[in-house]
């Protein structure tokens, strides 16, 4: 019978331990190697799942296939060999999985060479999904990030002669020869996957497709919409599966488990800014779209998503980009050669002038991560300081627009300016296996800054009001300072092993975090840029603690359960130094001193009440959390997912027995995700998932705050589909949502989601046919492109849509690398950000009181030339 | 492969419904534009008794800086000194027009108007030219006529000017309250009474009748001839031209913003007329 046909309708069973394994180094190898090589072993771009074969079920084997792949070049596996056997049906199944493997090469020197490991691929029936390597040598190199779940099993890796070489004769027949190195690989500890929801990508040549920053990475998950109308220091504005998630406020970012929210901005509680990461650092990135895995915490509302950092080209790079629009950027990045990805440093200078008035930016990044054993673990240490300063554009008028008073790419108020924003955080990582348990353990401090200077209205919100002297509209220009200091921590033991027949998983882990917040938001006259009013003047401490339960069960062969419980414990602690801000009778005896004050000490005719008042609130959730696993049955598996997410309350509204865990939602997947291949050297994964997600409390964006504000509860319903097809000369990607989000009260829309999205990344890399100074030249061609959907406005309206194209050519030859890289490659004029809302920038002599469609630009075509060389790596 | 082969349809069928679905629905409301037009009352032409005198306007011009149809009722908006006030609006006229209140020919604003689909229970009359805070110079009202004494027949050729500055300014009784007259609320008149739903399309007529201004007792022959010192017309750094700004006049309803002195009661009257003149002196249309 085909193998084909044998997978084809076998359930799956064990899924292999997978590259990611670790081995003792040889002496014998170590002393041979007289020359010591600079070696990186191959790391799993793609892993596609074995198939548990019919002919075992009936006595349910455990049993472990040893494979030995060959992986050549280009990161495919060219041969494989059976060094330990299971039986026919088990060789043949793991055989047929790992052929579809692909990697990035291994490297000897910097440079790819063929290699071969040894992968043992153990059958359970069902185990968890093989996982994806990461390297050390012996004793000296810390581990390299992998990209899916890791158990602790060992695997041996051997690197071959340089390419060109032939390869050498099977690992189990031959000795190692003199210049081969046999290195420990040390897994990476992973979440395990929590339904069709629960996307991974390993960024690799993805890339190559042009983005504008790091939430932009995102995008290779379905449904997402990044908007920014705060410039290009601003957080990124999220829209996902229905969600308006504002600047992540539902949306849980976490860089390697480092919280990226902010707590208690009164911009937007958890404002997420991501522009500190360096996208050439991201290795991998996961997003979890629903609330389905114990380990997410606040936020995580319409879903979370991870950044892993890890630099996969070694050596010392240097790379200076020029662009239109004055744009410059000079990166630097190191990663040693004989350290994994998880050790580098990064830097980066960025300044453009941007593609309109008050868009011009600067910003500059500095991060170092290393990573090195201790026993049997691996410790990780991250710094990172981030400083920004830039403009902000805000919004345009349609009609100042359309009447040609502002510019496309204008601005209707110029002061919009000296924005700045800072990270600064460490945290340490460690990671441990025992025998039957993995642990981790992390602690964090960050440190974050922003200030932003914005006016939506215009001159709208300034109202007179009887204690101050007559006045005319000044101005609603904000002014807006927030800092924090953060600390927390997260750990977790997961145990593993067989019960009753079955392998089983379960975790246990916790996650605490103090915060210690403060906001202060001015309005600025126009003309003098004095500060005059003080909208808000919050100090809050705020605490969450959350500990959570997660299993991976496997009840039957074909049927698991993967989620447990999650609870947290959040506190709000919050001092308002402007509580009272209006009085409608002062008394005469004292208001003459407080007349024009913002921030007033008393209520009506004499009775005292103080400027500043406290509050404070606690309040927990408990949120079970669960997916139920069918299958796979033809490489097709039904996932199932339910689970309860909670964001916590902005602090300007806790009031004293306010529940803190101030918004819920309640979320349910079903799902079905396809891995196999196409043909011997392709990988296909593809999902389906219907979902539905209820929110108890939205928050809607308010133009006319400039922040978000409650509104009723909301239901979104939709489907989100994704594929990505990697083979040996191309990496594609495309995914799509379809969503209705409403409220639940009137049934009306949700103002400002996409009902489509639509995403496509096309990557094709090659070496050219011809050589220039014998060293082959490598060729890289990326295409990005997103469809918007008309999104709902207020007042019956709809957006236009936006429909991009991205592009960029790279050529690589020896040490150097070029890449030409274009942003809306056909120069779409479009609107980013789409809002109807009253707005007065006095470009007429009378105000307008109506709504008036307002938009943010989208950025016109950008072009910019890359010049690297990577002096020590490939 | 049976098993997808069942599965397809149901695909098919469930992505169809999700389209149907997505694209179904909207939020609410809508944003509409509509024709805005200003006349003067039936019959403002035609002569009409004010207390003891028969009064036959020959000019009546007022200047409409803009319009706001309010979403709340009268008596219900934003509390305090507010002249922007924080409501919601359904429709607005953000443009002038000098209209002739002797005409009842609709005539139209110098913009369009805009709303939203919303129903307007109070509107705003903005008497400005231009920034309503601001200094200006602007005859918001100018009236020409001949009041006849009934008793013998007496006619007196009368002008007036109406403008709108910081004489007009309320003291603020409360001094801890500076900020409760602002210059702002002189300019705007306020009308209730109304229950308007706007719709695309539609046309907003302003219908002011100069008539109910006049239902004071004015006793036009004791006003100060044009020629006196409290006839100014305005801003008295700009020359007086008598012949231009009161026409064949021989009498002037005094401008309070600038002219105290004889003839100062009836202007602050006319003033207060216009100012609250209500449904009255003015009404709102929307068809």
């Amino acid at each position: 019978m085909p193998v084909a046909a044998l997978l084809a309708r076998a359930p799956l069973a064990a899924l292999g331990l997978a590259a990611s394994l670790a081995c003792r180094a040889s002496p014998a190898a170590a002393q041979a190697s007289a020359v010591p090589h600079e070696v990186t072993p191959p790391s799993v771009v793609q892993h596609i799942d074995a198939v548990y074969p019919p002919s075992a079920l009936p006595t349910r084997e455990h049993t472990d296939v040893v494979l030995a792949l060959t992986v050549d070049v280009d990161g495919h596996v060219s041969k494989v060999d059976v060094l330990e056997s299971g039986g026919k049906g088990l060789d043949e199944a793991a055989v047929v999985a790992a052929r579809q493997w692909l990697f990035v090469p291994a490297k000897r020197d910097g440079k790819p060479v063929a290699s071969r490991i040894k992968v043992p691929f153990h059958f359970a029936p069902p185990a968890p999904p093989p996982d994806l390597v990461s390297t050390q040598t012996p004793g000296t190199l810390p581990a390299q990030p992998s990209v899916a779940q890791a158990s602790p099993a060992v695997a041996a890796v051997t690197a071959a002669p340089p390419a060109g070489s032939p390869p050498g004769a099977p690992v189990a027949a031959a000795p190692l020869a003199p210049e081969i190195e046999q290195v420990d690989v040390h897994g990476h500890l992973e979440d395990r996957p929590h339904g069709a929801s629960d996307y991974q990508f390993v960024l690799d040549h993805q890339k190559a497709v042009p983005r504008a920053n790091a939430s932009h990475a995102l995008e290779l998950a379905p449904g997402f919409l990044l908007t920014n109308e705060g410039g290009s220091g601003h957080a990124e504005q999220v829209f996902l599966r229905g969600f308006d998630a504002h600047e992540g406020q539902d949306l849980e970012f976490t860089v390697d488990g480092v919280p990226i929210n902010d707590s208690g901005n009164y911009h937007g509680n958890g404002y997420a800014d991501t522009h500190f990461i360096i996208p050439e650092l991201i290795h991998s990135v996961r997003v979890l779209e629903g609330p389905y895995a114990p380990q997410q915490g606040n936020f995580a509302v319409a879903g979370s998503a991870d950044y892993h950092l890890g630099l996969d080209q070694r050596g010392l790079t240097s790379e200076y980009t020029a662009g239109n629009f004055g744009t410059q950027r000079l990166l630097m990045l190191w990663g040693p050669s004989d350290a994994p990805a998880g050790t580098f440093a990064g830097a980066e200078y960025y300044t453009t002038d941007g593609f309109g008035a008050n868009r011009q930016a600067k910003r500059g990044t500095a991060v170092g991560q290393w990573e090195t054993p201790i026993g049997n673990g691996t410790l990780r240490i991250n710094a990172t300081a981030y400083f920004t300063e830039y403009n902000n554009a805000g919004v345009v008028r349609d009609d100042d627009y359309a009447l040609g008073r502002v510019g496309f790419y204008g601005t209707e108020d110029p002061n919009q300016t000296g924005n700045t924003a800072s990270r600064a955080s460490v945290s340490a990582t460690y990671e441990k296996r025992f025998k039957a348990f993995d642990t981790s353990q992390q602690f964090y401090v960050v440190d974050r800054t922003m200030r932003l200077r914005e006016n939506w209205t215009g001159f709208l919100l300034d109202v007179q009001t009887p204690t101050q002297e007559p006045h005319d509209q000044r101005g609603d220009l904000i002014d807006f300072h927030f800092d924090e200091v953060s600390v927390g921590a997260r750990g977790m033991a997961r145990w593993h092993g067989d019960l009753f027949g079955l392998r089983q998983e379960v975790e246990a882990g916790y996650f605490g975090r103090a915060d210690q917040t403060g906001s202060t938001q001015d309005r600025i006259a126009a003309g003098s840029n004095q500060a005059y009013l003080r909208d808000a003047d919050y100090v809050s401490t705020l605490g969450d603690v959350g500990v959570y339960l997660d299993s991976n069960v496997h009840i039957l062969p074909w049927l698991g359960f993967r989620g447990g419980v999650r609870a947290d414990m959040f506190l709000f602690d919050v001092l308002n130094n402007c509580a009272i801000k209006s009085v409608d009778s002062p008394s005469n005896a004292t208001a003459a001193a407080q007349i024009d004050q913002s921030c007033l000490s008393q209520l009506e005719h004499g009775a005292y009440v103080e400027p500043a008042q406290r509050s404070a609130t606690a309040d927990g959730a408990i949120m079970p959390r669960g997916t139920l696993v069918v299958g796979p049955f033809e490489h097709f598996e039904l996932t199932a997912s339910a689970g309860n997410g909670v964001r916590t309350v902005d602090p300007s509204y806790v009031a004293q027995g306010l529940s803190a865990p101030f918004v819920s939602a309640q979320s349910r997947d079903l799902g079905v995700s396809y891995t196999g291949g196409l043909g011997a050297t392709t990988g296909l994964t593809a999902k389906s998932v219907f979902f539905q997600t209820h929110v108890d409390q939205d928050l809607i964006f308010d133009p006319t705050a400039g922040r978000n504000t409650l509104a009723n509860g909301s239901t979104r319903t939709g489907w989100a589909g994704s594929v990505r097809l990697l083979g040996s000369f191309f990496d594609l990607a495309a995914n799509a949502t379809l969503v209705k989000a409403a409220f639940d009260d009137t049934g009306l829309l949700v103002p400002y989601v996409p009902d489509l999205v639509l995403r496509g990344d096309a990557v094709l890399f090659h070496d050219l046919p011809w050589k220039l100074a014998s060293l082959p030249v490598r060729a890289t061609l990326a295409y990005g492109t997103s469809y918007v959907g008309r999104r709902p406005l207020p007042y019956g309206d709809t957006s236009d849509i936006i429909y991009l194209s991205d592009l960029s050519l790279g050529f690589a030859w020896s040490i150097f690398n070029v890449r030409l890289a274009s942003q809306n490659l056909f120069d779409v004029r479009y609107r980013l950000g789409e809002y109807n809302y009253a707005s007065n920038f006095k470009t007429a002599p009378e105000p307008t009181l109506v709504p008036e469609r307002s938009f943010t630009a989208g950025a016109p075509r950008t072009v910019f030339l890359s010049v690297a060389a990577t002096l020590g790596g490939s | 492969m049976g098993s997808r082969q069942r599965l397809a349809p149901g695909v098919a069928l469930a992505s169809a419904a999700l389209v149907a679905l997505s694209c179904n629905g909207t939020t609410g409301n809508g944003l509409i534009t509509f024709t805005a037009y200003a006349r003067g009352a039936p019959g403002a032409s035609r002569p009409f008794t004010a207390g003891g005198y028969r009064v036959e306007l020959t000019r009546a011009r007022m200047r409409i800086g803009a319009v706001y149809v309010d979403e709340a009722p009268l008596g219900n908006q934003a509390g305090g000194p507010v002249c922007i006030a924080p409501d919601l609006f359904a429709a607005q006229v953000p443009g002038p027009i000098e209209v002739d209140l002797l005409s009842e020919q609709p005539q139209e604003f110098s913009v369009y108007g805009q709303g939203t689909l919303d129903v307007g229970l109070s509107w705003q009359m903005w008497l400005t030219d231009g920034d309503i805070n601001a200094q200006n110079r602007a005859h918001m009202v100018d009236l020409q006529g001949t009041a006849t004494r009934t008793s013998d027949g007496t006619a007196v050729p009368f002008a007036a000017i109406v403008t709108i500055n910081d004489n007009r300014l309320v003291t603020t009784v409360n001094p801890a309250e500076p900020g409760n007259n602002p210059i702002c609320k002189q300019r705007i008149v306020l009308v209730g009474g109304i229950d308007t739903a706007f719709f695309e399309g539609g046309k907003l007529t302003v219908t002011v009748d100069p008539r109910p201004w006049f239902h004071f007792d004015y006793d036009f022959a004791s006003l100060p001839p044009v020629q006196s010192a409290t006839c100014v017309t305005g801003d008295t750094s700009v020359p007086v031209d008598p012949a231009l700004d009161f026409g064949d006049a021989a009498v002037c309803i005094p401008n309070t913003d600038y002219a105290t002195g004889a003839g100062s009661e009836e202007g602050a009257e006319l003033f207060a007329a216009i100012l609250g003149g209500g449904s009255a002196a003015y009404s709102l249309s929307y068809r």
